[in-house]
């Protein structure tokens, strides 16, 4: 299973892919909403779990989220929001639409590791 | 309304100091410290390596960070776990224009203000690089020292 990570900031998407990979994880990329959904459309069964930035060109994170949970193809898929954004109001309304875990920048990769295995179930106790 | 403003700038350069605190530490940069502020009529970004964000909505301004090119590396670096040396142009401009995505992120979630928007960054990089942006409002230069160099963070707020 792959992880697919939805960032403007190739920054980032470096970051998460190194991370994955050292999880044992290949990494696929989309810079913006549009790329991810599509990667999600056409490979969205080898896909365990989404991280999706919020601010982005074109359509936010919270339109992909939307558009992702609204597609039975792939709504099963679980989506952890990886943004700058820390107030509440943004993390209540990345919950109704259906994200499973929120996480903010910047984090160390260390959490983010532990993160992506607890949003895969493989969480320590 | 302007002591409203006022008040709400004050918030705002409160929460970005402490910020830029947060966002080193997490990236594990050592010797970090606080150097002073300065006020200055324009925003003016002179260091190698520049990432500035528009504020707009509730409350408008510009928020910038500024160093020169070998802390740039070593910051975005610090961000990415890759080795400084290996990053090319490209990531340097992508990791400034994220440290300031990451330090108003940051800010604006601590000044519990709300109702503020973050612009995609804008980032410049280069040995003779001097940009001026002439805002409506003074703009405060904080200065931190970071691994014995300096990073400036800008604001018009």
């Amino acid at each position: 299973m792959k992880l697919l990570t939805i960032d403007d900031s190739r920054t980032i998407r470096r970051v998460i892919s190194g991370v994955g990979g050292m999880l044992g994880y290949e990494v696929l990329e989309a810079e913006n909403g549009t790329d991810g959904l599509e990667v999600l459309e056409n490979r969205g069964e080898e896909v365990a779990l989404v991280l999706l930035d919020w601010n982005m060109p074109g359509m936010n994170g919270l339109e992909v989220l939307k558009a992702i949970k609204a597609d039975p193809r792939i709504q099963h898929i679980p989506v952890m929001m990886v943004t700058t954004e820390g107030e509440k109001s943004y993390i209540v309304r990345a919950i109704q639409a259906g994200a499973s875990h929120y996480m903010t920048k910047p984090f160390s990769q260390e959490d983010m590791a532990a993160r992506i295995m607890e949003c895969l179930g493989m969480g320590g106790a | 309304m302007k002591a409203l403003r006022n008040e709400n700038s004050q918030k705002l350069m409160d929460a970005l100091q402490r910020t830029v605190f947060a966002v080193l530490d997490t990236m594990a940069m050592s010797e970090i410290e606080f150097l002073g502020v300065e006020t200055q009529r324009d925003f003016a970004l002179d260091g190698e390596a520049n990432g500035v964000i528009h504020l707009t909505g509730g409350h408008q301004g510009l928020v910038g960070v500024s160093t020169d090119g070998i802390l740039a590396q070593l910051l975005v670096g610090g961000i990415t776990g890759l080795n400084p040396a290996d990053l090319t142009r490209e990531d340097l401009l992508d990791g400034m224009g994220e440290l300031a995505n990451m330090i108003c992120g940051g800010m604006k979630t601590k000044s519990e203000l709300g109702q503020i928007d973050l612009s995609a960054p804008l980032c410049l990089i280069g040995a003779d690089c001097y940009g001026l942006w002439k805002t409506e409002h003074a703009t405060h230069v904080m200065r931190f020292k970071v691994d014995e160099r300096v990073l400036k963070v800008l604001a018009s707020v």
